[in-house]
């Protein structure tokens, strides 16, 4: 954790250093002059350089005192919950770019199956219609009810999705 | 003020009615599930809030609020799992009630404690809002800096396991609010070339993302998806029960005290429901005859909290009203909501919507009084709920975030926002960077930068006459550095010490 701090605070401090170059930070003295649009987030970006090294410099401190953090051997279990959620972050990327392409109501449905499949929902009942009865109640609440429309997707899937509604 | 007026809207009004009667549902259910909080409740229903008048939009939120806050209250008691922050406090004594065979006490006082916080805080709102905002009309840019510096540094500072993760998390909420037109000049700031972003980054997506999205990737990563359902016993054996009358007189003392309590953490920006009901705990410990007993399972334990987190729902509203600042998430969430349907609050807000604010504070005393069979409503029903495994609920949250996200100007950059919101707070969890300052400075920076840039044309570039102009703003001013330079002073100190000692240290032969 002091590690993963330490870089959290050096990966701040570079961030924030390169925006306040992209910026190009300027002097707080143009205020009440010419007020630039870039004096604000400059000095945000100052700020965060300074606090985002300041962090990264107490964990540094704290590692070199205490020693390099001992490794645990990361137990099977907590190494099975991490690659759930790294899986279930990759299925949402896919989720979030196949909507545009296929539409919401496929896009969805295959999200809600892979995503209970994979976190381990065995019943099949559950697996195919929990989809399908959150589909429906999004259609219902969002299209029907608030009169959002939701993405449609494009080419065989736009003409389908017309086909269903 | 007409309050009777508020009154028929909300009354006679099946619309109305029926909002604010769903909100307290659905705000008791996610105040229920222990890990979903209630300001995730509120951050998904803002996207349906859309689509609504703002009366109904914003009774749904009132109703949400003042029953997530209890809400969670329940399973604090039967199993000593806090529903939400606020309600840890609450298993000191409610769980073992619980195991002394008394859960139905427990419950009872937890309601009515609830309920009479929650009265009592509406009142604050009712009384001290025009008050204050009668004082804010004759408040300027120069005034306006100062408070919202003070506000965000009470924030930062005290919500922060680190002065330095509170700066960060502030300023970087602060950075994200300057993304599009620059205010003063008109010329795009942030956008990168990409003309989605000249209008700035929505609220609602980085809300969704912060709040919601972050909160399942934590809990998927924790192991909550191995779970199986959970074994809650048969829930029709719980009833409520409400104690004896002679006994709410023999705790008046207590509703009181820690109602006055919740409202002064309500009010203040920064504090909330959770620090109000530890302090309310404590406090109530050490002025009790009864001291040795809190702890094992008594109903004082219970009711102190729980009338203390209740007490901050109206009175987190009273500088969101009057001043347009939030002091808390929950009011930031509801702000937007506001803004969602083109309505500034503020000085304007009281001459331009009465009805409206009528309608606010009646919305806020019946949420409170429909606690009591929302109670009722909770434990038959929705303890079932908690069978729901996280399996199924975490990818359900997610894909409705996503709609939700979209749902905004159906514009898919909106979503891209919002899943790296979620990762970002997700980080931001995981190091334990406070994510509610990041939100709360992502709300007021707009407002802190029109400040900032107000004032110091006002006082030409003069950085001195920000303390000399104002008395509010010096006093503001003041105390907000004060609160950084504490822990920095602090730190020296303990730093001293530990050198002093080492160098003490008797010689090793």
């Amino acid at each position: 954790m002091l590690f993963g701090n330490m870089i959290c605070g050096i990966v701040v401090s570079l961030f924030s250093a390169t925006l306040f170059f992209y910026l190009h930070g300027q002097s707080l003295r143009e205020y009440g002059q010419e007020i630039s649009p870039n004096v604000w987030p400059s000095t945000l970006a100052f700020g965060l350089m300074i606090l985002g090294g300041l962090v990264a410099i107490q964990y540094a401190a704290r590692l070199v005192k205490n020693g390099m953090e001992q490794k645990e051997a990361m137990d099977p279990g907590a190494k099975k919950n991490t690659l759930i959620m790294l899986a279930v972050v990759l299925i949402t990327i896919a989720y979030i770019i196949s909507l545009k392409i296929i539409g919401y109501l496929l896009a969805t449905y295959l999200y809600l199956l892979v995503s209970f499949y994979l976190l381990g929902v065995k019943e099949k009942p559950k697996l195919f219609f929990l989809p399908l009865l959150m589909v429906f109640l999004y259609t219902v609440s969002f299209v029907m009810i608030l009169y959002i429309p939701l993405p449609r997707g494009m080419g065989i899937f736009r003409t389908l999705f017309d086909f269903i509604q | 003020m007409d309050l009777l007026l508020g009154f028929k809207v909300v009354l006679l009004n099946p619309i109305n009615i029926g909002m604010l009667l769903l909100g307290s549902l659905v705000g008791a259910l996610f105040g229920l599930l222990p890990g979903i909080s209630v300001l995730t409740a509120l951050s998904l229903l803002l996207p349906v809030t859309y689509g609504m008048d703002i009366t109904p939009a914003i009774l749904l939120m009132i109703g949400t609020y003042c029953s997530g806050i209890y809400g969670g209250s329940l399973t604090s008691i039967l199993f000593g799992i806090p529903g939400d922050p606020q309600n840890t406090a609450t298993t000191f004594d409610g769980y073992p009630m619980t195991r002394k065979g008394k859960a139905s006490e427990a419950i009872g006082g937890a309601v009515v404690a609830s309920v009479v916080g929650g009265l009592f805080s509406a009142l604050a709102l009712i009384l001290f809002a025009p008050a204050i905002m009668k004082i804010s009309l004759s408040f300027g840019p120069i005034e306006y800096f100062g408070i919202v510096f003070l506000s965000l540094s009470m924030v930062a500072v005290l919500n922060a396991e680190s002065f330095l993760k509170g700066g960060i998390a502030v300023l970087f909420g602060l950075l994200i609010a300057t993304v599009g037109i620059a205010p003063e000049s008109g010329a795009p700031r942030l956008t990168f070339g990409f003309h989605e972003l000249m209008g700035g980054i929505e609220f609602l997506p980085v809300l969704l993302g912060i709040f919601a999205v972050s909160e399942v990737l934590d809990r998927l990563r924790s192991g909550e998806a191995d779970k199986e359902e959970t074994a809650l016993g048969d829930p029709s054996q719980l009833r409520v029960d409400f104690l004896s009358l002679r006994k709410w007189l023999q705790m008046k003392w207590i509703l009181i005290r820690t109602s006055l309590l919740g409202i002064v953490f309500g009010t203040l920006p920064g504090l909330g429901a959770t620090l109000a009901s530890f302090f309310a705990y404590d406090i109530e410990k050490s002025l009790s005859k009864q001291e040795d007993k809190f702890g094992t399972g008594i109903v004082e334990g219970v009711v102190s909290p729980e009338t203390a987190n209740n007490a901050t729902t109206g009175s987190g509203m009273i500088l969101l009203l009057s001043l347009g600042i939030p002091g808390t998430v929950a009011a930031a969430i509801l702000l937007e909501t506001f803004q969602l349907h083109g309505i500034q609050t503020g000085a304007f807000f009281f001459v331009k919507e009465t009805t409206l604010l009528n309608t606010i504070f009646a919305g806020f005393i019946i949420a409170n009084l429909l606690l009591i069979p929302i109670a009722f409503i909770e434990l038959k029903t929705m303890v079932r709920l908690m069978n729901v495994p996280f399996k199924v609920l975490g990818p359900i949250i997610i894909t409705f975030c996503v709609l939700g996200a979209y749902s905004i100007r159906n514009n898919f950059l909106d979503i891209v926002v919002m899943f790296l919101a979620g990762l970002l707070g997700y980080v931001m969890i995981k190091y334990r960077y406070p994510i509610a300052v990041l939100v709360l400075g992502n709300v007021l920076g707009p407002l802190f930068e029109n400040a900032v840039s107000r004032s110091l044309i006002i006082t030409q570039g003069d950085y001195v006459k920000l303390f000399s102009n104002s008395y509010i703003s010096a006093a503001s001013i003041s105390f907000g550095l004060l609160l950084w330079l504490v822990p920095i002073a602090s730190f020296f100190v303990k730093r001293r010490s530990a050198g002093a000692s080492t160098r003490h240290k008797p010689e090793q032969p």
